[in-house]
């Protein structure tokens, strides 16, 4: 997809598809002169804006929006962990094996855990769009900004709960934004496409 | 001036801003406007959420233009101040200038 159009489309889960169209109109007009790094960087910074404007506009339903999606997809994610045999690899009441299980993990948990995150997020953001968007509020935004937490607070989580080496804990940062972030914009998209 | 809402420094800056523009305020001359006159690079992400809230308390009005080519066919978004809009102005103006009266600020035009 080319970047204007992903771009459009990303923004189009914040705001309404006519403003979304003329913000990126804004971004190209001005990314003749700047580039592309300047145009990817500033959509993106604008699609994140207008994500948390819409979660701070509607701060209660907001957080009640998050609590809902965080049950559902903890409840998706067990499904799907249950569903693919996921959990005979690490023992969830035990976070410190993580590591020692990550290190011995075979081809098949790579795959299996790849299936359960993204599902789960992909799902999530299907439902939640559809159960919760209203005109002020895309029902994945409280999500987003939830998984935009923990992204920043993975290395702490990661070091000092889950006890990981450090290679898991870059690891796990780079790929962050594409196994939960992408995934639930994604369903969400998908969701808002099918109700418009 | 009861309902008439305050307004912050920024939210102040792009209704000026757009007001100077007489109708040719969109994204990206907006930008422009408060660069050349403020000196401050604004990120566009700030205007368009202040856009959006703009909109919304009702002081701007705006409306969709044609599509051009350098912009890949996409349509401007046009913004003008509205009649609520003009008012928080004025009302924002007043009060500046009554905290400046008798005021000899070291620096400024009226030192």
């Amino acid at each position: 997809m080319p970047e204007p159009m992903f771009a459009q489309r990303t923004l189009g889960l914040f705001t309404t598809p006519d403003r979304a169209e003329a913000i990126v109109g804004d971004l190209l007009e001005e990314s003749r002169t700047r580039g592309r790094g300047w145009f990817l960087m500033h959509a993106m910074g604008t699609a994140l804006a207008l994500c948390l404007r819409n979660v701070g506009a509607a701060p209660l339903r907001s957080s009640w929006v998050a609590a809902v999606a965080l049950v559902l997809w903890l409840g998706i994610y067990a499904a799907l962990a249950a569903g693919t045999g996921l959990f005979r690899y690490f023992d969830p009441a035990a976070p410190a094996s993580l590591d020692a299980s990550l290190s011995l993990a075979p081809f098949g948990f790579w795959i299996r855990i790849l299936v359960v995150i993204i599902g789960a997020n992909f799902l999530t953001g299907m439902l939640i769009t559809r159960w919760a968007s209203t005109n002020a509020l895309t029902g994945s935004a409280p999500l987003v900004v939830l998984w935009l937490a923990c992204w920043l607070a993975w290395p702490f989580l990661a070091k000092f709960f889950y006890v990981l080496s450090w290679y898991w804990i870059v690891g796990g940062a780079l790929v962050f934004p594409f196994f939960y972030l992408l995934p639930l914009l994604a369903g969400s998209a998908l969701a808002l496409r099918r109700t418009a | 001036m009861a309902g008439t809402p305050n307004l912050g420094e920024f939210e102040q800056m792009v209704l000026l801003a757009i007001l100077r523009l007489k109708g040719e305020a969109y994204g990206v001359s907006i930008r422009a406007e408060i660069s050349n006159r403020t000196g401050r690079d604004i990120a566009p992400g700030a205007l368009y959420t202040t856009l959006e809230r703009l909109e919304a308390k009702g002081l701007l009005k705006s409306r969709v233009g044609d599509p051009t080519p350098e912009r890949g066919g996409r349509a401007k978004r046009y913004y003008t101040v509205s009649g609520v809009g003009i008012k928080a102005i004025a009302r924002a103006e007043r009060a500046f200038r009554r905290l400046l009266d008798g005021l000899e600020i070291p620096g400024s035009a009226n030192a």
